[in-house]
């Protein structure tokens, strides 16, 4: 679990710091905020730098360029690509204009960065030197260019980026094409995480985050979710629509027949999709983009209600954004009815001449909020 | 209901509904220029009424938070039996905030800056003494008043004879409220006395106070 979240020069978030979290988090604020771009930081965070992921993150704001006929120049593409990540799109070979996601930790000069579980991605210049041990042996042996050297002039280098966690490090040269996939996954052991997007209902990864929790206690809490719209669901299960794609169906206790999920409606889909993914993530993370996405508002304070339980018994942390009032104040509603439910959190961002802050709100602080009706959006 | 348009910047909050009234009918005959149902998109700030002591302390940080754009709250509440405690628990506030409060509360009333945050607090009824809205109305009594010492002796009679109702702590609610009972209109609330000019606000108090609202909230 994060405790807390520093994040620097990543896409708009300059220089962020949120001095504490919780178990639940939920991000408000106006549009370009970077409400989501900081579940995006949180991902890749969790995924100590997987290309995959990031390679996918970059593709979904169609900022992956390829190497064309007019311009064959794979590195002048990947380091246009890969400066999409970075504050004002600025490809730097400077420490200080590296992007770095982690938590803080207090010291003597305040709040500071913690360094230890610290993701970092860097450009950086490289040369490759070939030594020759004998006659037939040849070994590549890679030059960073950095430290003093940093402000030298040089020819005929290579461009990389670089990921670092800690004190391991990555480094992924962009002079050549992309790969289908990448086959760095990150640094070290990842932590689970389940990154939910505005649009996602992604039937192939539901039917598989399914079969992982079959015939475990966690079907029945998927069945309870799907009950806040459909009370009478009985059992759900997935099956092959064609040979690529398996679908849910939906058993109710009134009738004997089956029904096809997506034949009733977007509330208990979204529904579906967030509980598997809730229950998928065991120890790690769960991200909501815009939480209330198909969910009228009656629905979203019970979908809290359960978001919150289940996040503390299986250790999950939570991050969602909103725009809708109603997620919020089902949101608020959850936390001060239930004196039990400890740890949720409001966040949010606000959009200073270009320089994004954060505003935390704890539990205690919603409710005097709510008390005096303190509009806070 | 007509709404107040724009989020106003600056915020005074207030105890109750009589300080609410006050601070309006004081504002309008000083000039003050203050953001209301009448002036829905001008004024330099609005008033709220917190609805007791423990409200309005309690909401003054997320007050504060509630948007980027606020930038100056003020507060003013009453010294009641105790100045120094009042004092004291305003300046855990203040300090939670970032702000830095000197020892004593000066008697021109508080005005603290930090980065682009200013702060102010006032302590009925004049930073100074113990008391609250009623003892700072009862300056506002003008100085050749004939009835005020009438009042005065009158409870002061009550009191020997012990029938009065109230208890002493509450004892300049009933000297402000036998004295407006008096006047031309009998039960001419407090705030009200001020616009017909039973009241009057060329006290020194009374000054100081509007210099601190005029300096707290022109910027």
């Amino acid at each position: 679990m994060l405790d807390s979240l520093y994040i620097k020069n990543y896409r708009n978030l300059q220089a962020l710091t949120i001095s504490s979290l919780s178990r639940v988090n939920l991000i408000i604020g106006k549009n370009n905020t970077g409400k989501s771009t900081i579940l995006e930081a949180i991902a890749i965070y969790a995924s100590k730098g997987d290309l995959n992921l990031i390679y996918e993150l970059i593709s979904e704001r169609g900022e992956n360029f390829k190497v064309t006929e007019a311009n064959k120049n794979a590195t002048e593409a990947n380091m246009r690509t890969f400066s999409s990540l970075f504050s004002n799109r600025i490809v730097s070979f400077e420490h200080e204009e590296a992007i770095s996601i982690g938590n803080v930790e207090a010291s003597l000069f305040g709040l500071q960065q913690s360094t230890e579980k610290l993701i970092s991605l860097r450009f950086i210049r490289y040369f490759d030197e070939i030594q020759r041990d004998s006659q037939t042996i040849t070994s590549r042996k890679r030059i960073l260019i950095d430290g003093e050297e940093l402000n030298k002039q040089f020819v005929n280098f290579k461009v990389g980026l670089e990921i670092r966690v800690g004190q391991d490090s990555y480094l992924l040269p962009l002079d050549e094409d992309r790969p289908m996939r990448f086959g760095f996954k990150g640094l070290g052991n990842n932590e689970r995480v389940q990154f939910i997007r505005t649009r996602n209902i992604d039937k192939a990864i539901n039917g598989k985050l399914w079969d992982n929790i079959t015939l475990t206690e966690k079907e029945q809490f998927v069945i309870d979710a799907l009950k806040i719209i459909e009370p009478s669901t009985e059992r759900i299960a997935f099956i092959e629509e064609n040979l690529r794609e398996r679908t849910s169906v939906i058993k109710l206790s009134n009738s004997n027949r089956v029904f096809p999920l997506r034949s009733m409606g977007d509330g208990i889909n979204r529904i579906l999709t967030i509980i598997l993914a809730l229950v998928n993530s065991d120890n790690g993370f769960l991200l909501i983009d815009e939480f209330e996405n198909g969910l009228h508002h009656t629905v979203q304070e019970q979908l809290w209600e359960i978001i919150f339980q289940l996040s503390q018994r299986l250790n999950v942390q939570v991050f969602a954004t909103t725009h809708s009032e109603d997620c919020i104040i089902g949101f608020e509603n959850t936390l001060n009815n239930n004196s039990n439910l400890l740890g949720g959190k409001l966040i949010r961002l606000d959009n200073i001449n270009g320089i994004i802050k954060q505003v935390e709100f704890n539990a205690n602080e919603l409710r005097i909020a709510n008390d005096y009706n303190i509009e806070i959006r | 209901m007509a709404r107040i348009q724009n989020h106003p910047t600056s915020l005074l909050l207030l105890e109750g509904n009589d300080d609410f009234h006050v601070i309006h009918s004081l504002c309008k005959q000083s000039g003050v220029p203050i953001r209301n149902l009448e002036n829905p998109t001008g004024g330099n700030f609005s008033c709220i009424d917190c609805k007791g002591i423990d409200g309005l302390l309690e909401q003054i940080e997320v007050r504060f938070k509630s948007s980027p754009l606020i930038t100056t709250i003020g507060v003013i509440v009453d010294a009641d039996i105790n100045l120094k405690n009042r004092w004291e628990s305003l300046k855990v506030i203040i300090s939670n905030l970032a702000f830095t409060p000197p020892e004593n509360i000066p008697p021109t009333g508080l005005i603290l800056n930090h980065q682009n945050l200013r702060m102010g607090v006032w302590i009925m009824p004049n930073n100074n003494l113990n008391g609250m809205l009623e003892d700072f109305i009862s300056f506002l009594v003008p100085k050749d008043d004939k009835l005020l010492p009438i009042v005065y002796s009158t409870l002061l009679n009550i009191e020997q004879e012990n029938l009065n109702k109230y208890s002493l702590i509450h004892k300049a609610k009933a000297v402000i409220h036998s004295w407006l009972s008096w006047q031309g209109d009998p039960g001419t609330p407090m705030g009200l006395a001020i616009t017909k000019r039973y009241l009057t606000t060329d006290n020194e108090s009374c000054k100081l106070l509007i210099n601190w609202l005029n300096e707290l909230f022109n910027r």
